[in-house]
């Protein structure tokens, strides 16, 4: 118990532990903001007020009445349309299309699983699926009986948005991955590495207890963590989107709809929790025995990366009825897709079906109990593992006498930093979801239809088609009053006129005013800070920033910890060359990863919308009236791109200047994060006065 | 010949904190050994003489011109190995070496040669590509010798070079130290006052930034003025000793303990005067600077 409670104090007296558990929490709840945010892919979306006021105006309804009311606000959308009212005419029918799916999801649920039982017995009955032996057969009597006892559920509608937002924010536990490597690197590696743990050894207790006491103090740790920070996204979801009702039933939410729990909601989320907290530490388990085994620890980050990148691409590529399926979703990443524990998933063990459910606790449970075995059979053996190619080095290749190249060897190799930028480029690359354009979007035909006849500068004849276009759409009007058109014909013909409100009404008087010509702005508004794009900004300046910090504070940190800082300087070329090399290799890195990080988004855009009209006057979009009209929108990208870059290098020279002042890499990182993530981050959870605060104007680059 | 002259040196780091006090002194070809406690300056003097921090008055001349004169060019001269660098982990000891003479504009022609030639002589031939991350304490200390030799720099300035070494390292590095001093001006900077008097021609003895004694280590032990004695006590009188005296030594042998006093006089009867030591010496000039007795 003494040895327990003394390394308990040692993590819990880390100053360095503290403060970096303390950031993660910050980063937690920006984190939580910021996916629950987002707007599912969609162009058009509407906020999470509008989402809970529309909830909370059919509250206590039941399913059939809630629907009628949004059906009738749908119409009533579509009368202020003709009436000119103005609103945002899109995003609310948006916001009703959505929520009128949510409830007849809830509506239609016996006629869902009638149909499920129905299908499976078909295909049964069909012979279209193999002998009895067949795991898809043997699937498909399980569905039938499974489902057989939900079909006279009735399931009442609630709010699901925010839920499914909380089901599936993955942040959370990326943070939590970080903090398990914290422990296991500081308090069980760096003393191994110092030596530190063969001193123990030599003491009564040994080794063994003292592995066992660490890993039980690291898995309570976890533990508290994983509770803190599930609870805060809790809250800070829950804030934003109102999860209504928690006594429901969790069929009610679409993306459970397909379970056959009977839960409530709030029985579902207290499971839920408890899921997360065990899988994090079986992830903590697994990387304590890596660390076990390894003992060092570049040799354990490198196995950590390969070890979930393996799991990952199982997860992705195997498919959901493969005989293999039991590594799909019996691994580490499937598991913090904690949400299909309450889905309807069968894994296929020699063909015979298992519950999923049953499994992610046995499994879960084998892995801990394995891993405990394996820290004990191996802390106490003497070898040293080595995955290095000795006859292999890269150093062979660095032109010995070239300064420029040392450094970047230095930055690249032994800062790890190559390992850092691969690993980047691969998340960029596999995180990247391909812009879609919305063609069902009926608004955006009718645009898109409306601008290949306007399109270019205002002229006399484009606004005299617009006033005769308004003559036909008065003219329908009238017809349809004195019953000469069908509501039907009317109600289709009218679809376009929300459209045409928004172009001669709004669009014309303003391009007339400034200048500026007719263009399909849907691609260019992505890129030039519309509020649609405005959260894209931040964040890819999140990343760009962060995965910068590091290298900006090694490139002179290093010199000074490494103690090399006196070597270096009293040479001939220790200093104007040496800060020339570190400043050209700063600002050719920070080149490199501003344009990947925003080339793919720009590649996208442009591939997915074109560039017409790019020589077209900026100020032609609503949102850069500010801007003045000799600058085209080509060169407006060109300015805000600029901007960004020099705000990257400025962010360089502040790193250099924090690295010089702390003499330490880490301690310029946690520097970092206060003076330039931490406004960027608090200028996206919504406070306005940091968007021209230090760095983030230059960053976010979209900001006239 | 090499002559490095330093006149009046003074080095404020602001007005009450005066680091050097006006330091006069010309170094000639040889080795020098600079002793003083912490905080003597002797950090200080070594971080003016390699150019890393500037001095606040006086000059120093290298061959009869001022290194201000000589620019960036007197760094050519100047070999530095700083006590307990951690150097890059991930370098290998030839491509550090490469970039050593990268930094230091060596020659290309000669680069080859003389990487390969200080591998040797420092003895790590058969570690030269391993990373210098796996290297123990001894082997960084040597690899960093080799760094401050490379370019052939006439003025090397080593700062506890065999610190945290054992015997046999320690006696590698001095002999390498050695090897290496004809026709160069070596300065050590070290606590280990045995290795000054086994390889030094010459020692400084530095005290709140003024050169208090200096010399050959001979000259030094035979004119310092300074009385050491050799005592038999028992432990009572051992007691009693150390209220009044400074004790370099204490040596217990069967019944009787053989004790070394630093002092201009010495109460017990059993006194033996003696010569004193470098270590009587340093113990004498630096005792007040140490609150602790020597156990």
């Amino acid at each position: 118990m003494t040895l327990f409670k003394h390394e308990n104090k040692k993590i819990l007296s880390n100053t360095f532990f503290v403060v970096v558990v303390f950031i993660l929490v910050g980063v937690n709840i920006v984190l939580s903001v910021y996916e629950s945010r987002q707007h599912d892919g969609n162009k058009v979306s509407y906020t999470p007020n509008e989402y809970n006021s529309l909830n909370e105006l059919i509250r206590g309804m039941d399913n059939d009445k809630a629907y009628d009311t949004i059906a009738q606000l749908q119409y009533s959308l579509q009368k202020n349309v003709i009436d000119n009212e103005e609103g945002r005419i899109k995003e609310k029918k948006r916001l009703y299309e959505d929520v009128a799916s949510e409830i007849y999801s809830c509506i239609s649920y016996k006629e869902y699983v009638d149909l499920i039982v129905s299908d499976a017995n078909k295909m049964i009955k069909s012979g279209l699926v193999g002998s009895s032996s067949n795991f898809v057969k043997r699937k498909l009597h399980d569905i039938k009986i499974d489902y057989s006892n939900l079909i006279n559920t009735n399931i009442s509608y609630g709010p699901s948005k925010g839920i499914e937002k909380y089901l599936s924010y993955k942040s959370g536990d990326f943070i939590l991955i970080i903090v398990s490597l914290m422990i296991v690197v500081l308090f069980f590696l760096r003393e191994n590495e110092s030596g530190e743990l063969n001193l123990y050894k030599t003491t009564y207790n040994g080794t063994k207890k003292l592995v066992i006491v660490k890993l039980i103090n690291g898995m309570l740790i976890v533990v508290t963590v994983s509770v803190l920070f599930w609870v805060i996204s809790y809250f800070v979801i829950s804030h934003i989107y109102n999860f209504g009702d928690l006594n429901r039933q969790i069929q009610s939410i679409p993306m459970l709809k397909n379970s056959i729990m009977q839960l409530s909601v709030k029985e579902m989320l207290i499971l839920f929790l408890g899921l997360k907290v065990v899988t994090h530490v079986t992830i903590f388990v697994v990387l304590f025995c890596v660390a076990i085994i390894v003992k060092k620890t570049n040799i354990f980050y490198f196995f950590a990366i390969v070890l979930f990148a393996f799991q990952i691409c199982i997860y992705f590529c195997l498919s959901e009825n493969s005989a293999l399926n039991f590594f799909k979703y019996n691994n580490l990443y499937s598991y913090l897709n904690t949400y299909n524990f309450f889905g309807y998933i069968k894994i296929n063990i020699l063909n015979v079906p298992f519950d999923f459910k049953t499994l992610f606790i046995v499994i879960q449970i084998l892995i801990i109990m394995s891993c405990v075995y394996a820290c004990c059979s191996f802390c106490d053996r003497d070898y040293i593992l080595s995955v290095t190619n000795k006859n292999f080095s890269i150093e062979k290749y660095i032109p010995k006498h070239s300064l420029f190249m040392n450094e970047v060897y230095k930055l690249f190799i032994n800062g790890k930093f190559g390992l850092v930028i691969i690993v980047y480029f691969v998340f960029i690359v596999l995180s990247h979801k391909p812009i879609e354009k919305e063609f069902y979007v009926y608004e955006d035909s009718y645009m898109n239809a409306y601008l290949n006849l306007l399109e270019g500068p205002v002229s006399e004849d484009k606004i005299h088609f617009l006033e005769n276009e308004q003559e036909k759409f008065d003219d329908l009007n009238v017809a349809f009053e004195s019953g000469n058109v069908s509501e039907e014909l009317y109600m289709r013909s009218m679809e376009a006129y929300d459209t045409f409100y928004e172009l001669y009404y709004e669009i014309t008087p303003y391009l007339v005013k400034n200048g500026g010509h007719y263009i399909k702005s849907n691609g260019y508004r992505l890129l030039t800070g519309d509020t649609i794009s405005c959260d894209k900004d931040v964040k890819l300046a999140f990343l760009c920033i962060i995965v910068l910090l590091y290298p900006f504070a090694y490139l002179y940190g290093i010199e000074y910890q490494s103690g090399m800082k006196g070597i270096v300087s009293c040479c001939v070329h220790g200093k104007k060359q040496v800060f020339a090399s570190k400043i050209i290799l700063g600002i050719i890195l920070g080149l490199i990863v501003y344009m990947f990080t925003y080339g793919l988004f720009y590649y996208d855009v442009f591939n997915k919308y074109g560039i017409n009209n790019i020589n077209s006057p900026a100020n032609s979009m609503l949102h850069l009236e500010s801007v003045p009209q000799s600058i085209s929108i080509l060169e407006y990208l060109i300015i805000v791109s600029v901007i960004r870059y020099v705000g990257i290098v400025l962010v360089m020279i502040l790193m250099i200047f924090f690295s010089r002042f702390t003499k330490n890499i880490i301690t310029s990182c946690v520097f970092g994060i206060g003076v330039v993530i931490m406004p960027l981050a608090l200028y996206y959870v919504g406070i306005q006065g940091f968007k021209y605060f230090l760095f983030n104007p230059f960053l976010i680059g979209n900001v006239f | 010949m090499n002559e490095l002259k330093i006149v009046n040196l003074i080095k404020k780091y602001d007005k009450d904190n005066v680091a050097l006090s006006g330091i006069n002194y010309v170094f000639t070809n040889g080795i020098y050994g600079l002793l003083g406690a912490n905080g003597a300056g002797k950090s200080t003097f070594m971080n003016i003489l390699t150019t890393l921090i500037k001095k606040t008055n006086g000059d120093i001349y290298y061959n009869n011109k001022s290194i201000d004169i000589w620019g960036n060019e007197y760094k050519k001269f100047i070999g530095y190995m700083p006590q307990n660098a951690r150097v890059y982990d991930g370098f290998s000891l030839e491509h550090f070496l490469y970039y050593m003479a990268a930094l230091k504009d060596v020659d290309r022609r000669v680069v080859d040669n003389q990487v390969s030639e200080l591998i040797c002589k420092v003895n790590l031939d058969k570690y030269k590509n391993a990373k210098l991350g796996s290297f123990s304490g001894g082997m960084r200390q040597r690899a960093l010798l080799a760094q401050a030799l490379l370019g052939d720099p006439q003025i090397i300035v080593l700062d506890e070079p065999t610190a945290g070494l054992d015997p046999r390292e320690r006696i590698r590095i001095r002999n390498l130290i050695s090897e290496i001093a004809f026709n160069k001006i070596i300065i050590v900077a070290t606590h280990i006052v045995s290795d000054i008097e086994t390889i030094a021609d010459n020692v400084i003895f530095l005290k709140k930034g003024e050169i208090i004694n200096s010399g050959t280590v001979e000259d030094i032990c035979i004119n310092s003025g300074i009385n050491v004695f050799e005592c038999i006590c028992d432990e009572r009188e051992l007691l009693e000793i150390r209220k009044d005296h400074i004790i370099s030594n204490i040596h217990k042998e069967d019944n009787e303990i053989k004790i070394r006093v630093v002092g201009d006089e010495c109460k017990n009867i059993k006194c033996e005067k003696t010569t004193p030591n470098l270590d009587d010496i340093y113990l004498y000039y630096y005792n007040e600077e140490y609150n602790d007795d020597i156990v």
